[in-house]
């Protein structure tokens, strides 16, 4: 059992420590080695912290053990501080997530910290000051909680006073979830370790707002109440109003807040093969061009994402996938899906399952190219898709070979999910739409 | 089945009709339910009036078999009739299963232009949003939306989309329910309804129809 006693940390002690910045050493733990009968290596190796980056890992979660819904989730650990003071909380399995935006916590994780509330001035509940909350929601599911205004640490840096979200998971907390939000998350709100996977969620995707336009207007009639002016003192739901939220009020991407080695990030795990590993360690580099270790070759090809919304929607912050000949507009890699998902009719389901299932391992290849324009800046991806069934059958908790599809999807469907898996053996480039240095919007490179 | 009859005072329509689609709409009210758009191009037809941006514009009544295009212009004008106390009401929510008039209360619930394309053998309601988001009503040729799709930057009502089938929407997705943490994809095959719903980042994207209510010869395919 996982020894769950967060310390309260002095920041600049830490920041002290750390001593030589980027050119810290790096500390190998293991190589490898079975672990169990049913168990594989740990991959990879500890990296302490820099001045620019932040170690990850791939495995058994907050909870510590097993667990069959465990797979494919890369963790790290990130400092919330109150703002511009040294009471500090430091939270472990946070999920890195690149296909969202913003740093979202349990509250229960922070309840020793004084976090100011996100005040809205003139929006909420009868025109008077409210506070910020938010409904988060995703495919399936999602969270609901306030916003709160934090220092946030990454690797040596900090992201001062920026937006984040509180994920309520006291029961007993005010207000309630509001009926609106329940109908965006399909009644699932995940507001537990457990039901999250993690302790909270370090959303750096490639731009800088969760939200955007619809938020900034306060104009929720095409989807979901997003944000929330609830009075100070709230004790119901119903006294919480939608919001317009200006953008510097708006959860926000912590990355992007960073002084410095704030345009991307750089994602460096070790390769990982057959069934699986244990544990799987890697780097997660904030950057790109900014310092020595987040140097993109100069032969690099960059997949742009798509910007071009008003003539090419489908492939909006998204890049194109050229697989046995059919072309996938809406494909994207992303730390935060557990496997590699898209339609293929000729690999097996596992049974009563959308995992993939083929007797072996199938050495597969696609192209990633350019959203707005699928001939350009085209690169080969090799990868590998295994049996789902084989993998789980261990107690692993990363899985390379991991992919899945939906027999019911028509053979139209034109997304491909390029998750975790994909990250594995690569150094990953993702930049950061509108930021210094990555001049010409958003892209990958790897 | 009641009618309602609103004001447009968002949407813009497109409306297409040619010489095909007119049979066709002679041939649709001789089947079980004729639809709004059979009715406008009904009245084209009969040359008394053209829709127009901002024009009166019939949420049509369920027409039983047997009744003819005749009927249907009766039933406009009583519609118009009634028009102004009406309008009042809350559009009617579009969504699948629903009537093909209902894609109205959508473009005004979503301040969309509303577009029809008509193919052989069904209709498609493209409603367009400031922000690029759009979404598409597929509708029968006897009325009847089959199919939706969506691409949009924020998560779409899916509820109002989806009208009588979210329930089993919202119970397989609990049913499904067992991974952990972040869903970016999601799959529901039933025996009748069939849902496909992604996200990453600003894009949301996905489809859903319902095998029963498909056009003869219909692929699924073609609903993106």
């Amino acid at each position: 059992m996982r020894m769950k006693l967060f310390q309260l940390l002095i920041w600049i002690s830490v920041l002290a420590g750390c001593g030589g910045g980027e050119n810290s050493t790096v500390t190998t733990i293991s190589g490898g080695g079975l672990q169990g009968q049913n168990e594989g290596p740990v991959v990879g190796q500890v990296v302490l912290p820099k001045l620019n980056s932040v170690a990850v890992t791939v495995d058994g979660g907050p909870d510590g053990g097993f667990s069959l819904a465990q797979a494919n989730i890369l963790y790290t650990t990130v400092v919330v501080c109150e703002p511009g003071t040294e009471r500090c909380q430091s939270i472990d399995h946070i999920q890195v997530d690149t296909g969202s935006v913003g740093l979202r916590v349990l509250a229960s994780k922070v309840k020793q910290l004084n976090l100011p509330s996100v005040v809205l001035a003139n929006d909420g509940a009868n025109g008077t000051a409210s506070v910020a909350h938010e409904c988060y929601p995703f495919v399936i599911g999602g969270l609901w909680g306030p916003n709160k205004v934090a220092d946030v640490g990454l690797g040596a840096q900090i992201a001062s006073a920026i937006p984040i979200q509180l994920i309520q998971d006291d029961v007993n907390a005010l207000p309630k979830v509001p009926q609106d939000c329940s109908d965006a998350v399909n009644g699932e709100v995940l507001s537990t370790a457990s039901a999250l996977g993690s302790n909270g969620i370090l959303g750096i995707g490639s731009v800088k707002l969760d939200c955007g336009q619809m938020c900034l207007a306060g104009d929720y009639s095409n989807s979901y109440v997003q944000y929330y002016g609830c009075p100070a003192s709230v004790t119901s739901a119903s006294d919480c109003r939608p919001a317009a939220v200006p953008s510097n009020f708006q959860v926000f991407n912590p990355v992007a807040a960073l002084p410095q080695h704030n345009n991307g990030v750089v994602l460096v795990l070790p390769q990982v093969t057959g069934l699986g590993a244990s544990k799987v360690n890697g780097e997660l580099i904030f950057g790109i061009n900014s310092s020595t270790n987040n140097q993109l070759p100069a032969s690099a090809t960059r997949i742009h994402l798509g910007v071009d919304w008003q003539h090419n929607f489908p492939s909006y912050l998204n890049v194109t996938t050229t697989y046995k000949g059919k072309l996938f507009t809406n494909s994207y890699l992303d730390t935060g899906t557990n496997a590699l998902f898209f339609p293929d009719m000729d690999i097996g389901n596992c049974v009563n399952s959308s995992w993939f299932c083929p007797s072996s391992a199938l050495h597969l290849s696609a192209i990633l190219s350019d959203g707005d324009n699928p001939q350009a800046n085209r690169v080969n991806v090799d990868f590998d898709i295994g049996n789902a069934d084989a993998s789980f059958s261990t107690s692993n908790t990363a899985f390379p070979y991991l992919g899945g599809t939906y027999v019911a999807s028509a053979s139209s469907a034109p997304s491909f999910s390029w998750g975790l898996p994909f990250f594995y053996g690569r150094r990953t480039y993702l930049s950061i739409w509108q930021q210094v240095g990555a001049e010409d919007g958003p892209w990958y490179s790897f | 089945m009641t009618q309602k009859v609103g004001m447009d005072t968002h949407a813009k329509d497109h409306l297409l009709c040619n010489g095909r689609d007119q049979q066709q709409d002679k041939q649709t009210a001789n089947r079980t339910r004729i639809g709004f758009k059979s009715i406008l191009c009904s009245l084209q037809e009969v040359g008394s009036k053209r829709p127009t941006d901002h024009a009166q514009a019939v949420r049509h009544p369920l027409v039983n078999s047997g009744w003819g295009t005749s009927r249907a212009h009766f039933l406009l004008g009583v519609s118009v009739v009634f028009s102004a106390l009406l309008l009042a009401m809350d559009p009617a929510r579009a969504a699948l299963g629903e009537v093909e008039s209902t894609t109205q209360g959508d473009s005004m619930r979503m301040a969309a232009r509303r577009h029809l394309e008509i193919r052989p053998a069904y209709s498609v309601y493209n409603l367009a949003m400031r922000d690029g988001s759009l979404v598409r009503e597929f509708v029968s040729s006897d009325g009847i939306i089959f199919g939706v799709s969506w691409r949009t930057q924020y998560k779409p009502n899916l509820e109002k989309l989806l009208g009588a089938s979210y329930s089993g929407y919202v119970k397989s997705a609990r049913d499904n329910s067992g991974q952990v943490g972040i869903r970016r994809n999601f799959r529901h095959s039933s025996s009748d309804l069939v849902v496909k719903s992604d996200a990453h980042l600003h894009l949301f994207s996905g489809w859903a129809y319902r095998r029963s209510l498909l056009p003869p010869d219909f692929s699924p395919d073609q609903i993106e």
